[in-house]
């Protein structure tokens, strides 16, 4: 429980730290709230060469809105996402998630960006940025690139964050007033890991994006649900409509590698990312409906 | 409390005087202790394999790192340091031992191969991945069917199978009693592996004075004094120059009460190297090497009559102890309870149990809080849902017609444990008010479904074998579990009260809890007593803190020593107020003439006339000081009892349970305190529903330890924890000093029942009934969509 030694870092802007980044050797990590990487280096499964600690960077710790987007800076804390009347207003899952993200003193530290480049296949987050369309801003010394979320996550544990790369921020398109959202979950204790869960982002204009977390490597997008979705009656429950998504959800794991642990195997997750689809797709129809109604 | 009318102190719901301590972040566990000036720190390496031989270790490279000052095998140690023998060869026990720092095989993962000293902690890990361990890997097994099975590998191979204590017992009549019944009922009852997850990590540290060759050993252990006595044995070194302290010890939970390598290791260490050595155990190192429980399987049978009466049960234990038997409890303790815990606050004549404890290549597994209760009371409750379900009874008719009444007590049960009362009727009535039983049967739907929940509730009875005196180790054939407790109580020459207990704390509450028991006999204020544990040099010798022992022993040898002192101030009061030494009382910090305010003299008075610091002498005769050191060795063993009511709810989409509501009618005679009392239950309870629900210690096939962290065994958070109520019901033992029953253990006895009841009920619309733990999602889940299994 002692991490290897390594070179520390304080950063005091982003530029600075983007310097530091270059001037390192590939092993580098960015340090920011801590509440994973931290945990990785004291078991040594994480050995980072230098850390480049941008607690620092005041720049790097605002929440922007501009031109339909929300921007979360790389030191923006869990906690303020959660808070955030901005975000709570015109970005409500992103509040939902993130209240489910670990516990309050680990959100006072944990950023937002830190659980994306984190990227645990439980997290709710990288999930919600793939059904909202969420863009990644990765930085590099004198280089910028957007990513899109859905082409971010590679993995258990994997990004495309390249070495000398930085997640910088992370911008999530706001949502249009008559949208709709749900967000349903599973773990083992009440405020734990999710075993499955499922983010169902569903815009006006008749289009839902739908992604399961917990059940695969990498967030994983639900095209055939998705589809399915526009067709599924209004009442949620029935058994026929949950025979419907469990039939589209079992085409959208044709063939993916699903986790399978002590906690729960692959089949039990599958089996109840069925019944999560369908809370959360009621959900979202619900909330579609009221924000035509006012 | 009727029953504590002769009462000032005991009984009262005083506060803990040691939370502000601890709540403000004033105590000093191991890690917190200054660093004595030169420390060396110890890191361990653990064998990589679950069972090899050891061909080469080459710490060169180790060596070689800046600030490295040592690296240890068994090669080079030999054998400078005496294997751990916890059973000797005697009807049911075969003898095995554990090396120190094993030379030739490695036996579990987790096994020590090598030690390194240095300069700091950083740099011991850091020299721990330089090292070249060379393994032979060899087969190991892993599971109690594979240890069983012919022509198993073999742990300790000089004992011919895999099975070091075992043990049956037949009543006479048995087989036509079980031969009579109506109606039979049988099934096996599994438990997952255990880890007792204390907050605190073990550690020790080891500070040898090199001119007098003396140590004082620092260490987070729940028996300083049995600590000491392995040291001196394993070590060769005279107990005269041994000290023994546990700190501050943020838990112990029963894991603590057994002797490690690791702190044999650092004081023959810190002998070794003329300098004090430092060994702090991370969570890693705690799954990995603190002894587990609950591995565990019961076959049972029971027999009753048509009516419901049971008649006979069996009761076949496998218990998996892991590749070594622990010290000092040696190989029995879970195998022999899982037998003998099992007729419980039931009535029947006719038993036949088989225990055996079975070795594999796992962590040793040992003593951890109700020890093999929580999963007899599972297997027995369970049972008797079965047999209700199968005889048409209700359940807890079934259960009230076969609960023992007070008119049968003093009741020796089928397993020959005696027991002197027990109030099941009025602990279950009161639970099953309290819980709303009624409101909540007539509630319930038949199908049990409310919304997308199946609701169940469940209640089940348990005793809690407490107290157990030197008889009851001897009988068990522990060989290094003294039973008794001691205590000495001081007046110091200012009337301020110093107490010592043989025990050790890791956050009982024993400090106010004894002070209370002490200013019972001496008439002053708790406030005013100061209680020590944990010091060897400072209280006479004992047991230690495990198997609910503390109030009900230490607390009666803290009662035994104060009536001494108690008699003695009587004595000088008597003299100098020249009344009768039978009219003085003890109030208020004086000593007087009952009932008359100024024939008084205070304690403070007294106590300068003991130290010679007063012009009045002493009566003729008597000794100088005001201390009195006395022992109490409780006959036997005495029954604590209890009924857990639990109501759940079960999420039919993802076989989650949730516990709704919770209530605990709790008798462990008279109560020193019902504040801690009600602590000892919230937390047993706590743990109790983590071993019914979510917690579980994993190997693989191959005897990796999978659940390392607390990632991967998952502990119940205070979300998941409901509200208990508690009801106290009072009924004072007539065997123990003060009518003292134990209180440790009960909470996380009857949760693990009652939770299963209660799912079972929930569950009662598909036929299904819960056999093994966890009660994960997944099985729940299984369990709702599987077609119910025949009984």
């Amino acid at each position: 429980m002692r991490p290897a030694s390594f070179r520390h870092h304080p950063a005091r802007s982003v530029d600075e730290a983007l310097t530091l980044l270059a001037s390192e050797d590939e092993d580098a990590r960015i340090l920011a709230g801590g509440q994973s990487l931290v945990p990785l280096m004291n078991l040594r499964m994480a050995q980072p060469s230098a850390l480049i600690d941008i607690n620092g960077c005041d720049d790097l710790g605002r929440i922007d809105e501009a031109g339909g987007w929300i921007e979360f800076g790389a030191r923006v804390r869990q906690r303020e996402g959660e808070l955030s009347t901005a975000v709570r207003a015109r970005l409500p899952m992103v509040a939902a998630a993130l209240e489910l993200n670990g516990h309050p003193a680990t959100r006072h530290r944990g950023t937002i960006c830190g659980t994306l480049a984190h990227a645990d296949p439980s997290a709710e987050l990288p999930a919600v940025a793939v059904a909202l369309g969420a863009e990644m801003v990765l930085r590099r010394q004198g280089a910028c690139r957007i990513v899109p979320a859905e082409a971010f996550f590679l993995g258990a544990l994997e990004t495309c964050i390249e070495p000398g790369e930085m997640l910088a921020a992370v911008r999530f398109p706001v949502q249009p007033a008559r949208a709709g959202w749900g967000l349903a979950e599973t773990g083992l204790r009440r405020h734990d890991l999710a075993l499955a869960g499922i983010a169902v982002a569903m815009l006006p204009a008749g289009v839902t994006r739908i992604c399961a977390f917990g059940i695969t490597p990498e967030p994983l997008r639900l095209p055939t649900l998705e589809a399915a979705a526009d067709d599924l009656p209004r009442s949620g429950g029935t058994p026929a409509t949950q025979a419907r998504i469990a039939e589209a959800l079992a085409a959208d794991l044709e063939g993916a590698d699903l986790v399978d642990t002590l906690h729960a195997s692959a089949r039990y997750r599958q089996q109840v990312t069925a019944t999560l689809a369908a809370r959360a797709l009621a959900d979202a129809r619900q909330r579609a409906s009221q924000e035509t109604a006012t | 409390m009727p029953g504590n009318a002769p009462f000032r102190h005991i009984g009262r719901p005083m506060p803990r005087t040691e939370d502000a301590r601890l709540l403000a972040g004033g105590a000093a566990f191991v890690d917190d202790l200054p660093e004595l000036p030169g420390t060396l720190h110890m890191a361990c390496m653990r064998s990589p394999v679950a069972h090899g031989r050891i061909r080469e270790i080459d710490t060169s490279g180790a060596l070689g790192l800046p600030g490295v000052h040592a690296v240890l095998t068994g090669a080079e140690l030999g054998d400078r340091i005496a294997p751990m023998v916890a059973d000797r060869d005697k009807a049911g026990f075969r003898e095995t031992r554990r090396d120190i720092l094993p030379a030739d095989t490695v036996r579990f993962v987790g096994d020590t191969i090598a030690v390194v000293l240095a300069d700091d902690p950083y740099v011991a890990e850091d020299a721990l991945s330089l090292i070249v361990a060379d393994i032979e890997e060899l087969e190991p097994v892993v599971a109690i069917d594979a240890a069983l099975a012919d022509g198993a590998v073999l742990v300790h191979p000089e004992i011919g199978d895999n099975i070091p204590f075992s043990i049956a017992q037949t009543t006479e009549g048995f087989e036509a009693a079980f031969a009579a019944a109506a109606a039979v009922v049988s099934d096996v009852f599994t438990s997952t592996r255990l880890a007792g997850v204390a907050m605190e990590p073990r550690g020790c540290v080891a500070q040898v004075d090199v001119g007098l060759d003396s140590l004082t050993l620092w260490s987070s252990t729940q028996v300083p004094h049995l600590l000491r006595l392995a040291i001196a044995e394993l070590l060769d070194w005279p107990e005269s120059r041994l000290r023994v302290i546990a700190p501050d010890v943020g838990g112990g939970f029963g894991p603590k009460a057994h002797v490690y390598p690791e702190e044999i290791l650092c004081a023959y260490l810190a002998r070794r190297h003329g300098r004090p050595v430092k060994w702090i155990g991370d969570r890693q190192d705690d799954f990995l090497t603190t002894t587990h429980a609950r591995d565990s399987r019961f076959a049972v049978e029971m027999a009753l009559s048509a009516d419901g009466d049971i008649l006979a049960v069996r009761n076949h234990v496998d218990v998996n102890i892991g590749a070594y038997a622990c010290f000092p409890f040696g190989a029995n303790a879970e195998a022999g309870g899982g037998a003998i815990y099992m007729p419980g606050a039931y009535r029947f004549a006719h038993y036949d149990f088989r225990a055996r404890s079975v070795m594999t290549h796992t962590a040793p597994a040992g003593v951890y809080r109700g020890v093999a209760a929580p999963v007899a009371h599972f297997a027995f409750e369970g049972l008797l849902d079965r047999a209700a379900r199968k005889l048409g009874l209700d359940p807890l008719a079934l259960r009230r017609r076969n609960l023992l009444r007070p008119d049968e007590y003093p009741h020796v049960n089928a397993a020959g444990i005696r027991s002197d009362g027990g109030s099941h009727h009025e602990c279950l009535e009161r639970a099953l008010a309290a819980i709303d039983h009624d409101g909540f049967r007539a509630a319930q739907p038949a199908d049990r479904r409310i919304g997308g929940r199946l609701v169940g509730i469940g209640v089940a009875c348990i005793t809690e074998h407490t107290g157990q005196g030197a008889s009851r180790y001897r009988t068990r054939g522990l060989l290094r579990v003294p039973g008794m407790e001691g205590a000495t109580v001081r007046i110091e020459s200012d009337g301020n009260v110093s107490v010592a207990i043989s025990q050790s704390t890791q956050g009982q509450g024993h400090l106010t809890a004894f002070a209370q028991v002490v200013a019972e006999s001496l008439g002053v204020d708790p406030e005013q007593i100061t209680v020590s544990e944990g010091d060897t040099a400072l209280s006479p010798f004992g047991s230690g803190t495990f198997a609910s022992r503390g109030a009900v022993i230490a607390g009666g040898a803290a009662y035994r020593a104060s009536q001494e002192v108690a008699a003695k101030i009587r004595r000088i009061a008597a003299h100098h107020l020249e009344v009768a030494e039978g009219d003085i009382e003890l109030v208020e910090g004086h000593a007087r003439l009952k009932g008359v305010r100024q024939m008084a003299l205070s304690l403070r008075e007294i106590a300068g006339i003991a130290h010679s610091l007063d012009p009045r002498a002493l009566p003729e005769g008597e000794e100088y000081g005001l201390e009195a050191r006395r022992f109490y060795d409780p006959p036997g063993v005495v029954l604590s009892n209890a009924v857990h009511a639990a109501c759940v709810s079960i999420d039919t989409d993802t076989g989650q349970v949730r516990v709704e509501r919770y209530v605990v009618a709790h008798d462990c005679g008279r109560i020193i305190n019902p504040l801690i009392v009600a602590g000892q239950v919230h937390g047993g309870v706590a743990q109790g529903l983590g071993q019914a629900l979510m917690e579980g210690v994993h190997y693989d096939e191959t005897g990796q330890l999978l659940t390392t962290q607390l990632l991967d065994y998952i502990v119940p958070l205070a979300a998941d924890v409901p509200d208990i109520a508690l009801c106290h019901v009072e009924t004072p033992s007539s065997d123990t000093l003060l009518g003292i029953k134990g209180a440790g253990e009960g909470g996380v006895i009857g949760a693990v029942p009652a939770i299963a009841l209660a799912v079972n009920d929930a569950l009662a619309g598909r036929g299904a009934m819960v056999s093994r733990l966890p009660l994960s999602p997944e099985y729940i889940l299984s369990l709702m969509t599987m077609p119910a299994p025949g009984r």
